[in-house]
């Protein structure tokens, strides 16, 4: 009895040892590697890599004050944002976090957003995928072009595919960072993301039935627009730059708005019309908080480019002073050039009504000023309402008079005064002989129809122009920023990239 | 499966047999003191419900005895004694005062102190009595050695993180608490007066818990009744008053207006005020506290009981009313015997507390406000209305008297506790036992936020009303099962065998909901569904990804060997296998084992007869033990991270699109922390037990530390919800010397009297940091708006959390100085500059690496949070009805970082500004204040580094007890009332609040944000027993 009662005591105790299956507790949710079983996921994962578009407001803000027509701003009394005032003064150093790696970090993390689809781009099969995959595409080429504006020659996971180098469709894994290089030069790294965009064109509707999502004329004109970039490097890609701008303008689907619709571009209630090309979704619906600036749904951009406290007006919100236009800006626009109060808010006469900061003009950029109509969730103001107008129409025009005029096309003068006709209400300005070269015609009208939309600093950059017309500006140098210097720490890579060129 | 493996252990756990026989034993009962006869001494049959109790004379007598049994006296006062029995017993009982025989609990057992091979040390509750705590945690400092303890705040209700041996992760550094065999996690749900014992398990010996036992463990036991006593009541009560023990010496209106037209440099100017606000005297008040305690314990036969409830109610030094914290505890332990070899028992635990508080440590918090805000301001304007802040620079700074007013934060916790077990002994020598224990809180966060204007661009305004209703549900329990095999072999050979396993599991979920109007009514009393817009805590996207749950589950088994050769040798090993559901499939399942040995050379012939040396052990330890807590699933890529936007046409959340995207990047080769842990002591008493010393020296070596590393961008972890895979990279040593040395004597039969002494060494190393890049992991900001942040870091070869700055080594004295050194500048910065951006009167850099300019990399080791060193002194005595006890705590070596002040225009500071720089030789420490960017306020350096080492008088309480005759006649036992009063000094040379705040975390601790003061409490109470 006590043998059996003794035996039975050991092996029961034993036995616990097989009771391991007690310990296999599932995760709630989906994980990572086992995704992508149907159409649902694969939309659910896109939505991942859009969602990351919204927090390129920090580089809408850095290239608005990189530009030589916008100060940096800010409190009188502090250094206001070290590198926001650094990029300004171009006295940028890779020791400058902040604003400049978070670009860095949020593109290349968008990047690995749409890899991750393309991962899996062959693992379930549904009609439309070729759509899906199609925007992934696009938006991997935005990020990749947002980083190469910005750091230039980028390190990028790159495989050949059909004999064509590409960016590899695959994730950046852990391990990975020490072994991937630099591609060479920003001209192949344009290539890669011309690459990227001429995949997804076929593939893309003319008209999407959601008006987020990228269509055939927004993956052209980004196309368009990487090939001018390239010419700088690549004459012959000017050529390429004009057909691609061709098609968009040739498809009908856009036109310039006139009138009080002008007025209006920039206000919330405008958004995603007809001179719409490709703009970032952005809605105050959800509160946002301080602990994460980037998931919110709105913009944090506004807030910085609104007079400072203690402004008060029905129609605007206060905000931190930031993004200033220059009087020189201002000068520049003809006093009938409706473009001049679209794009500056003029408190020169009520300097007393805002407290003034550093580098106060009494002038605001109206385009992106923090507005009421853009009605806000919760207390903190980091979800403005008002949408990046990233790719407008008048821009596309701009770059195709300018691609065609490089390229020997004939329809520069004609995509020109189709601007000036819009911001004068007539054609009584249209480009002369007289003006002189008809691309510093260009420059100029894009200098001032595109203000305060973070284009003017790489225009500067690509025409060569920068150190002319930007105090401080080093050639050979400031060109594109530096990395910053924890990256290519935390990437063992001070050697194998090395820091850009003359920081 | 699980079914199969639950019913066998029911099956075991329930299946009994039984035995019988019989003869008469008779004896006396005499206290060894002094030779009388005891009267009322409980004389039981071992595992029987068979006994007697002494008669007047001492006498005894027990019928129906098996001839080998065991006799077991229990007398209160006196120490439990077991004899075999025999003709005629002639027993003498030694008076209990907490010394050799004491039991000490060592996790599924106990043991007796004298055959305890680990470092362990036991605080009873006559050493809780004395320092009269509010909460556990208190008890432990200073009391034993090793232990540091310090709290985040002095809030009524707020934690303290207990550190056992110094920081041996980067990770969560609490230890294991088990109340009862119970896991808790806050111990503010513990009344201190129902602590039997506190078992602190520093070295190895902690490794029969395995893998939760790198931190250190520690066992409390609370109070049980007796069998066969008679029901007694206990009656304790409290109440007194609350200070701050400390305000900070901030500049006065007039000194501050002319630091501010200092700084503004002629750009603007500022009024010499006539008046102003003391804002510390407005937000600090005298608080009260009281406690009552009931409680009650007795026994028959067969069951023993005790049961009491109490409550506290403390209000807080900061708040006017809004800070307060109320805890009602019931409390029932239970213990019956069911049959001879059947035993039972059962506790349960009720705690009710309620927590209002404000807003405390760092930036928004009312002290934070009433440190920074302009002391020109009026606390209120002519209207009789707070007083807004009109400065706009510091828009986080609002009035702390309005803030008050408009805070209504409750935090409601309501938790059981219960345990049940079950122990049957069979076949003489075996027992099995099993025990459930569990837990179940509810906790729920009452929020109102009313429409407010603090004045312009405030952060904190607010348009509308907000209404925070925010609830979690803890459970969780652990069930142990084990067997027990105890026996002795031809008198010599002691032996003990343990085999258990141990299933544990926590699960939670939060739930909730945040409400806004519009409509501005202002009504404290709003619920949630008041509001216009209600949105719950968790959207279904973050439902889906589990958000609002979590669940974790151990499985383990262990064994225990102890073998002791006549009490002279001992060994013990330990072996556990632990698996979790937070490792990674690679690593599931660790084997966790240790040993000691033990030598009491005492028991030798060649001490056995000393006349002066009572005891001397010498022991060691070493054991592999490890630290579980790891982020939950944290070895697979979950789709956690966030994933939404908008459509381009949302007019409400609703609206917006929710997808997926990766959150924390997986790592399937995670797994727990393992830490190697030396120890190495001994333990002696000398001097009829006069003197007793304990001496230990130990080091721990902890492996695979978890580190959550920063990483290369390209990896894409800067998303919005991801993270990084958490990898196990580094490692930290701790290692140093604890000495405890206690006297304690009569001087004559009315004065006795005890002093204790003890002291920790503490040397923190950490060893290794593999995550690639710079092999630096950083935590810790300082400063607001324009923040530096990575300010603490762990990085091979320095403490962790170590301050990382610019070194200073005075300040610039005239231009010529810093031309001189821009001419000699052998390396141009960008600007040409050797300190760019210095004039005279900042704070002179050094130029550590020595290239030849000042640059980021010449930042360097400042200093740490850790003490090098921290003691404990305890003095006590009694004179006639008279007790007086005192203790004190000293920290040697722990540095601060001075972070409470926003250091900007309009900010007030500290007088120590009076000192500043103002011209060529004024000041070569305090720098010149300057309204913009400045090194001087910029730039982290030693500037703000403080030596924080104090010492703090903890607790002095003088007791007044009434004689016994008088008492007896009004039928009471013991009637005392005392006065104590605790933290009634702190020495220090830091400027800050407190010293001794932490906010526990590895790295980046010791930044004082502005850190509530504890209290110095004055308090009158009484104990009475019946």
């Amino acid at each position: 009895m006590k043998k059996i009662f003794k035996t039975v005591m050991v092996f029961s105790l034993v036995f616990l040892a097989s009771c391991d299956d007690y310990i296999d507790v599932e995760p709630v949710g989906p994980d990572a590697d086992n995704y992508f079983n149907n159409e649902q996921e694969y939309e659910s994962a896109l939505i991942g890599a859009y969602d990351m578009l919204q927090s390129s407001f920090w580089n809408v803000l850095l290239d608005v004050v990189a530009s030589d027509d916008y100060a940096a701003g800010g409190d009188s009394f502090n250094y206001d944002q070290p590198t926001i005032q650094n990029v300004n003064l171009m006295i940028q150093t890779p020791s400058d976090n902040n604003q400049l790696r978070d670009i860095w970090n949020l593109m290349y993390a968008g990047l690995n957003r749409a890899n991750y689809l393309l991962e899996f781009k062959d693992k379930t099969d549904f009609s439309g995928k070729e759509q899906i995959v199609a925007q992934a595409y696009f938006l991997r080429a935005y990020y990749a072009f947002e980083l190469a504006k910005h750091f230039g020659d980028i390190p990028l996971k790159v495989e050949t595919r059909d004999g064509v180098s590409r960016i590899a469709d695959q994730r950046t894994i852990i391990g990975e960072q020490y072994d991937i290089n630099r591609v060479g030069s920003i001209s192949a790294v344009y290539s890669l993301i011309e690459e990227d965009l001429k995949e997804a064109i076929p593939n893309l509707p003319v008209v999407q039935d959601d008006v987020y999502k990228v269509n055939k004329g927004a993956a052209q004109a980004l196309l368009g627009k990487v090939y001018l970039y390239h010419g700088t490097f690549v004459p012959a890609k000017f050529a390429d730059a004009a057909s691609a701008f061709s098609d968009v303008i040739g498809s009908s689907q856009y036109s310039l708005k006139t009138g009080e619709d002008y007025q209006n571009l920039f206000e919330t209630s405008a958004e995603n019309g007809t001179e719409s090309v490709f703009e970032i979704q952005y809605t105050g619906v959800e509160p946002a908080g301080w602990n994460c600036i980037i998931c919110s749904e709105g913009s944090y951009f506004p807030k910085f480019c609104g007079p400072r406290s203690p402004y008060d007006n029905p129609e605007f919100v206060t905000g931190w002073g930031f993004c200033l236009p220059s009087q020189e800006l201002y000068d520049l626009y003809d006093e009938d050039d409706a473009r001049r109060d679209v794009t500056i808010y003029d408190l020169r006469d009520q300097q007393d009504s805002y407290s003034q900061g550093r580098d106060d003009t009494g002038l605001f950029n109206k385009k992106y000023i923090p507005r009421k109509a853009d009605d806000r969730a919760g207390s903190d103001p980091l979800n403005f309402a008002n949408n990046y107008r990233s790719i407008r129409y008048a821009d596309v025009l701009l770059m195709a008079a300018e691609a065609d005029a490089q390229s020997g096309g004939a329809n520069a003068e004609t995509y020109l005064n189709e601007v000036r006709a819009r911001a004068y209400g007539n054609n009584s300005h249209d480009y002369t002989a007289a003006e002189g070269d008809i691309l510093d015609a260009i420059y100029l009208e894009r200098r001032k129809e595109l203000a305060g939309e973070g284009h003017r600093f790489f225009d500067l950059v690509r025409t060569g122009e920068a150190a002319n017309a930007i105090p401080g500006f080093t050639a050979n140098k400031n060109e594109v920023f530096p990395i910053p210097l924890i990256e290519l720490e935390l990437a063992n890579a001070v050697e194998r990239w090395g820091q850009n060129p003359g920081y | 499966m699980k079914k199969i493996c639950y019913s066998v252990l029911m099956t075991l756990a329930f299946a009994f047999t039984a035995y019988a026989q019989n003869t008469t034993v008779s004896g006396t009962v005499k206290s060894s003191v002094d030779g009388l006869p005891l009267i009322g001494v409980n004389v039981i049959v071992k595992d029987t419900s068979t006994g007697a109790v002494s008669d007047f004379d001492g006498n005894f007598t027990i019928t129906n005895v098996q001839p080998n049994a065991t006799l077991v006296f229990t007398y209160i006062g006196f120490q439990t004694k077991e004899l075999p029995v025999s003709a005629n017993m002639n027993v003498s009982l030694d008076e209990d005062n907490e010394t050799l025989d004491e039991i000490v609990v060592i996790g599924y057992g106990t043991q007796k102190k004298k055959e305890v091979t680990g470092a362990v040390t036991v605080l009873g509750s006559k050493a809780i009595e004395k320092l009269n705590p509010v909460r556990v945690e208190q008890a432990l400092q200073g009391q034993v050695a090793g232990v540091n303890v310090t709290s985040g705040s002095g809030s009524p209700g707020a934690g303290s993180n207990i550190r056992i041996r110094g920081v041996s992760t980067n990770g969560d550094s609490a230890p294991l608490i088990l109340v009862d065999g119970i896991r808790v996690g806050d111990l503010s749900a513990i009344n201190p007066s129902d602590i039997k014992s506190i078992n602190v398990l520093k070295d190895a010996t902690a490794g029969i818990y395995g893998v939760q036992a790198a931190n250190g463990v520690i066992l409390i036991t609370t109070k049980t009744g007796v069998k066969n006593t008679e029901l007694k009541f206990q009656f304790d009560s409290y109440t007194g008053i609350q200070q701050t023990s400390k305000k900070l010496d901030l500049l006065n209106p007039t000194d501050f207006a002319i630091y501010v037209n200092d700084a503004a440099d002629e750009t603007e100017f500022f009024v010499y005020p006539q008046t102003g606000t003391d804002w510390q005297d407005e937000v600090f008040e005298t608080a009260i506290i009281s406690n009552l305690n009931l409680s009650a314990s007795g026994g028959t036969e067969k069951s023993a009981y005790s049961f009491g409830v109490s409550y506290l109610d403390q209000d807080g030094i900061v708040g006017l009313g809004k800070s307060n914290f109320s805890r009602l505890t019931a409390r029932l332990n239970y213990q019956y015997n069911i049959l001879d070899n059947l035993k039972l028992t059962a506790t349960a635990l009720h705690t009710v507390s309620e927590k209002n508080n404000l807003p405390e440590g760092g930036i928004g918090a009312v002290l934070y406000n009433a440190v920074n805000i302009n002391p020109n301001l009026a606390a209120t304007d002519a209207d009789g209305n707070y007083s807004l802040v009109e400065d706009i620079r510091q828009i986080e700074i609002i009035n702390p008297l309005a803030q008050v007013e408009n805070s209504y934060n409750t935090a409601r916790v309501a938790k059981i506790s219960g345990s049940f077990g079950i122990d049957y002994t069979f076949l003489d020598n075996f027992t099995v036992s099993t025990k459930l224990q569990m837990n179940s809180a509810n906790v729920r966060d009452d929020i109102f936020r009313p429409e407010v204007n603090y004045g312009p661009s405030r952060g904190a305004n607010l348009i509308g009303n907000e209404v925070v209703d925010h609830g979690a549900d803890y459970n969780d329990y652990i069930w142990d099962n084990y067997i027990t095999y105890e026996n002795s072999f031809n008198e010599k050979h002691n032996l003990t065998v343990l085999l258990g396993a141990s299933f544990s599991h926590e699960e939670g979920e939060f739930y909730g909901n945040q409400g806004t109007t519009s409509i501005a009514t202002n009504n404290p009393d709003q619920t949630i569904w008041d509001m216009e817009i209600i949105n719950p805590r968790f959207i279904p996207s973050d439902i889906a990804i589990g958000n609002n749950v979590f669940e974790k589950r151990l499985s383990s088994i262990f064994t225990r060997v102890q073998y002791n050769y006549k009490g002279k040798y001992l060994l013990s090993a330990v072996m556990r296998r632990d698996g979790s559901s937070a490792f990674g499939p690679n690593n599931r399942y660790g084997y966790f084992p240790s040993g000691s040995v033990g030598w009491n050379v005492s028991e030798e012939n060649f001490l056995k007869d000393s006349s002066w040396i009572n005891n001397l052990k010498v022991r060691a330890s070493y054991g592999v033990i490890g630290n579980d807590k790891i982020r939950l699933f944290g070895y697979t890529s979950l789709l956690t991270g966030e994933a939404t936007y908008d459509p381009g046409n949302a007019t409400g959340i609703p609206d917006l699109l929710n997808g997926v995207a990766i959150g924390l990047i997986g790592n399937p080769n995670i797994q727990w922390e393992e830490q190697v842990s030396k120890n190495l002591g001994f333990d002696t008493s000398l001097f009829n037990n006069k003197l007793s010393i304990s001496a230990d020296i130990y080091s721990k070596v902890t492996e695979d530390l978890l580190i959550a590393p920063d990483g290369s961008g390209l990896l894409g972890a800067a998303a919005p919800g991801s993270a990084l895979p958490i990898v196990n990279a580094g490692s930290v040593e701790n290692k140093g010397v604890e000495f405890s040395i206690n006297y304690n004597d009569n001087l004559s039969e009315d004065f006795n009297f005890n002093v204790g002494f003890n002291f920790t060494t503490l040397q923190n190393e950490v060893l290794s940091v593999d995550v690639g890049g710079n092999g630096i992991v950083q935590g810790g900001e300082f400063g607001v708006g324009i923040s530096q942040t990575g300010i603490a870091r762990m990085q091979a070869g320095l403490p962790m959390g170590y301050f990382y700055g610019y070194q200073t080594n005075g300040i610039y004295q005239t231009q010529s100085e810093i031309d001189a050194l821009n001419a000699n500048a052998t390396a141009a910065e960008a600007n040409g500059q050797y300190h760019d951006g210095v004039a005279p009167g900042d704070l002179k850099f050094v130029d550590t690496n020595g290239n030849g300019y000042i640059d980021p990399d010449d930042r360097t080791n400042l200093g740490d949070p850790l003490p090098d060193f921290t003691m404990g002194f305890n003095f006590g005595f009694t004179y006639k009805n008279i007790d007086f006890s005192a203790n004190a705590f000293a920290s040697i070596g722990n540095d601060m970082v001075r972070d409470y002040e926003r250091k900007d225009l309009y900010a007030n500071r500290g007088t120590y500004m009076l000192d500043r720089w103002q011209g060529t030789g004024t000041s070569n420490t305090v720098p010149r204040v300057v309204a913009g960017a400045s090194v001087n306020t910029d730039l982290f350096s030693d500037f703000y580094v403080e030596d924080a080492s104090f010492l703090r008088l903890q607790n002095v309480q003088i007791g007044y007890s009434f004689n016994a005759k008088v008492l007896s006649d009004l039928g009471l036992d013991k009637f005392r009332i005392y006065v104590s009063g605790n933290n009634l000094y702190t020495l220090t040379d830091y400027l800050g609040y407190d010293p001794s705040a932490s906010n526990g975390a590895p790295i980046g601790s010791g930044i004082d944000k502005g850190f509530y003061p504890v209290a110095s409490s004055y308090l009158l109470g009484v104990n009475l027993n019946f």
